[in-house]
């Protein structure tokens, strides 16, 4: 038998058990200590996120419209050239169903919303929804608070730096090594610095722009139609049901974009805009998709995000017309 | 819960420092928490399940304790074929029903139904394939009179249900893990030490290597109709990796953690890509299937016709075509292993060369390595695409781009130099491939500070370039 102390502790092991356990303590000390570093640092670099979270807490109360979408939704709304307080939750990669989770998990800390616009761009009907294992729904549950993971939720799932190390390294790299930042955020969490993308690099010449390699879907999924339209009529509902107007919009993309884009999911799309505005009184439709009248080529990073020349446009039309349908009362 | 998840490693440290403590002199205390461990781990995933598995110990254990109180050689029988049809039952009730099903309407209708309700709407439970073979070995081996039953309940059902192998193996046979819940573990510091090492290396190859090898994989595999060959070819040789180092990471991680609690588990992988034929493969690659197979399969068929070839190239194909359908419920897994049978006949054709007995594999054994591997690498990568395609058709289109000299006009490494990962791995495996894992007896080489920078390395490379969460692929077999 091996030596094994009397013990009153429920944990009782051998000299050897005891020595194993402490190289091993004495191992991952350092290794916990360095992630930890890490996890503070990454919480200290100029986010969108931390902004938005402060700018709920000080002010969600006082906020009557709501944006919210993928990001063409993000570098399209600077709330700062709208007249009534508004909060742009867009996120780059961000699908319906996560914008759901968003506006109904913070229903109670921005009570006096009344107007929500919903991006509903050109192919996000047959675009796949996040799963619950999206990388950023661990910034949504620390930031936001708000539950994505379709299931309970842990210490762990708060860690930022593990949910996209590859991500988070550069972006430390670039801010805190090379002092590389370029984001200058606004106090409603836009970036006013956002420029950076291929037009700014063919110089915005339309000679060039033509060359410019574009990320277009026109892969048609009927079976994604079917499950996405079934979901957002329920988020339609759901806003119908708390008194929300809607405003669904379709950004504006540039004219290769649009050239680009396959009739069959556009139609889709366009069908279901229809049906959504005839069903739902609530439900207006700001469409600037092919609106290459307003929008310059100088007004986007590429094909299909506006910069923010483009963005205080797209703003100041936006808040026109949800003020032209008192949408904001 | 995944091996590579915080929630595991949680788990793992709580039920480790339980068990220890209990004390090695209370073995039945101390199998009751792993089974009462073994459960948790699974009925996290889907606690609904637990009671198939319960029941298929509970069926399989009743059958041998049958089988070894009787005396009469047809009442042996009735208990094997109960044992049998009640595992193969819960096989195809839950994997392949709707397969066959499916392939039924396709042969009789011209135009087959689709409605969804013509199928049970089931999902397979996780570890299936793996704990049904295991049960049901055993039965066969009490059967066959090669192992007496147990008496334990609990050390059988922990036999059945032991967390670290139960949901993707090594499937176990009962002589090897068995006896060792009867016996007192003692606390080992070299095995908890190896236990460890095991892990991390098993860790690098599932999160570094084959999740960011997946990313290029997934990336070019759903638009294969438009890719050209090189970049087909591409994808199909990281495919071979990422399987490869998939799998044996979660075999390194179950062997690693079996270790930590005083278990020794069978070796699954080999390095099979140092295959110098295919037959070789197979004894390198999922090690503990193919002895299944060729235990409670092949051998019993070969065995009525011990010398004849063509014989053993109907049992050859019979293993070999089930072990792809164990696989999964589709063709291009049966396709997948009628492709490796047809090789491994071609190889296995006997000729007479100055009146000796030849065959291809003697002339293999000659040739240099890599040349034969080049041969053997070839032809596993060609099956893998039957693996991962989802039809058949699509793995014929992929072959025939691949062989039409398509010319690629977007070829990207997608994940640029991370892909450099497999060199480091080869290189890693080759220096050391006598060794059942590289960094086995490193105490023996480097100095400690020396192997806490390598393992400090190590933990950071898996931190930083871990690729993105993916399943293990084999789960769902």
């Amino acid at each position: 038998m091996q030596d094994r102390k009397k013990s009153s502790s429920i944990f009782n092991f051998n000299k050897k058990q005891q020595s194993f356990f402490k190289s091993v303590l004495v191992f991952f000390i350092p290794v916990v200590a360095a992630y930890t570093f890490v996890e503070v640092l990454v919480s200290q670099l100029p986010f969108q996120y931390t902004i938005i979270a402060d700018y709920i807490a000080s002010e969600g109360s006082k906020i009557d419209i709501i944006t919210t979408g993928s990001s063409q939704m993000k570098c399209a709304v600077n709330p700062a050239f709208m007249k009534e307080p508004t909060l742009n939750f867009g996120s780059t990669s961000q699908h319906h169903n996560t914008d759901y989770a968003i506006i109904t998990q913070t229903h109670d800390k921005l009570k006096n919303v009344k107007c929500l616009v919903l991006e509903v761009s050109y192919s996000h009907f047959e675009l796949p929804h996040n799963a619950p294992t999206f990388w950023k729904n661990n910034v949504y549950l620390k930031y936001y608070d708000v539950n994505n993971f379709d299931r309970t939720t842990y210490f762990k799932d708060k860690l930022i730096f593990l949910s996209r190390p590859d991500i988070y390294t550069k972006e430390l790299t670039n801010h805190y090594l090379k002092k590389k930042t370029t984001s200058q955020f606004n106090r409603f969490g836009f970036d006013e610095n956002n420029y950076n993308g291929s037009f700014k690099k063919s110089n915005y010449d339309e000679a060039k722009i033509p060359t410019v390699s574009s990320e277009i879907n026109t892969s048609e999924s009927l079976q994604l139609f079917k499950h996405n339209t079934a979901f957002f009529f329920t988020f339609l509902d759901y806003l119908e049901a708390n008194h929300i107007n809607v405003v669904l919009t379709s950004l504006p993309m540039h004219k290769y974009y649009l050239r680009d884009r396959n009739e069959n999911i556009l139609h889709r799309r366009d069908s279901i805009l229809k049906v959504a505005s005839e069903r739902y009184k609530n439900v207006h439709i700001f469409r600037k998709e092919e609106d290459t009248l307003h929008f310059k080529t100088s007004d986007y990073i590429n094909h299909n995000h506006l910069n923010p020349d483009g963005a205080k446009r797209y703003t100041e039309m936006l808040d026109t017309f949800i003020e032209a349908n008192h949408l904001q009362q | 819960m995944l091996f590579n998840s915080f929630d595991f490693g949680l788990f793992l440290v709580i039920v480790y420092a339980l068990y220890w403590s209990i004390g090695t002199h209370k073995r039945v205390a101390q199998n009751a928490l792993l089974l009462v461990a073994s459960y948790v781990f699974y009925g996290l995933w889907d606690w609904r399940f637990l009671s198939l598995i319960f029941l298929s110990s509970i069926i399989d254990y009743a059958a041998a304790l049958g089988i070894a109180a009787t005396s009469k050689k047809s009442v042996k029988r009735w208990f094997l074929y109960g044992s049998i049809t009640w595992n193969l039952g819960v096989l195809f009730a839950f994997k392949y029903f709707n397969f066959f099903l499916e392939s039924f309407n396709t042969l009789i209708y011209d135009s087959p139904p689709t409605d969804t309700y013509y199928f049970w709407n089931v999902i397979i439970p996780v570890g299936l394939s793996f704990y049904t073979f295991q049960t049901m070995s055993y039965t066969i081996d009490v059967y066959q009179g090669k192992i007496k039953p147990s008496k334990n309940i609990l050390e059988f059902l922990c036999f059945v249900s032991f967390f670290p192998q139960l949901v993707a193996g090594p499937i176990e046979r009962a002589r090897n893990l068995l006896p060792q819940f009867t016996k007192e573990r003692s606390f080992s510091l070299k095995e908890s030490k190896e236990g460890l090492r095991q892990i991390l290396w098993g860790l690098f190859k599932k999160v570094v290597v084959a999740d960011n090898v997946a990313v290029v994989v997934n990336a070019v595999y759903p638009d294969y109709d438009v890719q050209g060959s090189s970049m087909l070819l591409y994808a199909s040789v990281l495919f071979f990796f990422q399987i490869y180092c998939d799998f044996s990471g979660y075999s390194d991680i179950a062997i690693g953690t079996a270790k930590l609690f005083g278990f020794k588990l069978s070796t699954n992988f080999n390095i099979p890509y140092l295959s110098r034929s295919v037959s070789e493969f197979w004894h390198r690659w999922h090690i503990t299937l193919t002895r299944w197979f060729t235990d409670y399969v092949y051998a019993p068929i070969a065995r009525l016709k011990k010398k004849s070839y063509a014989f053993k190239t109907f049992a050859l194909f019979i293993s070999m075509t089930l072990i792809g359908f164990w696989h999964g419920a589709n063709w291009t897994f049966i396709a997948f292993g009628a492709f490796q049978a047809f090789t491994i006949s071609i190889e296995r054709i006997p000729f007479k060369v100055g009146g000796k007995k030849v065959t291809l594999i003697t002339y293999l054994t000659k040739i240099p390595l890599p040349l034969t591997m080049i041969y053997s690498f070839t032809l596993i990568v060609m099956s893998c695409i039957f693996f991962r395609a989802e039809s058949l058709e699509m793995a014929f289109t992929i072959m025939e781009r691949i062989v039409s000299f398509i010319p690629t006009t977007n070829f990207s490494f997608i994940i640029g130099w991370k892909v450099l990962v497999i060199p480091v791995l080869v290189l890693a495996e080759v220096f050391t491939r006598s060794k059942p894992y590289p960094f086995i007896e490193l105490e023996k080489q480097l100095s400690r500070p020396l192997r806490w920078i390598l393992y400090y390395t190590l933990i950071f490379i898996i931190f930083r370039y871990a690729g993105p969460q993916e399943e293990f692929i084999y789960f769902q077999f």
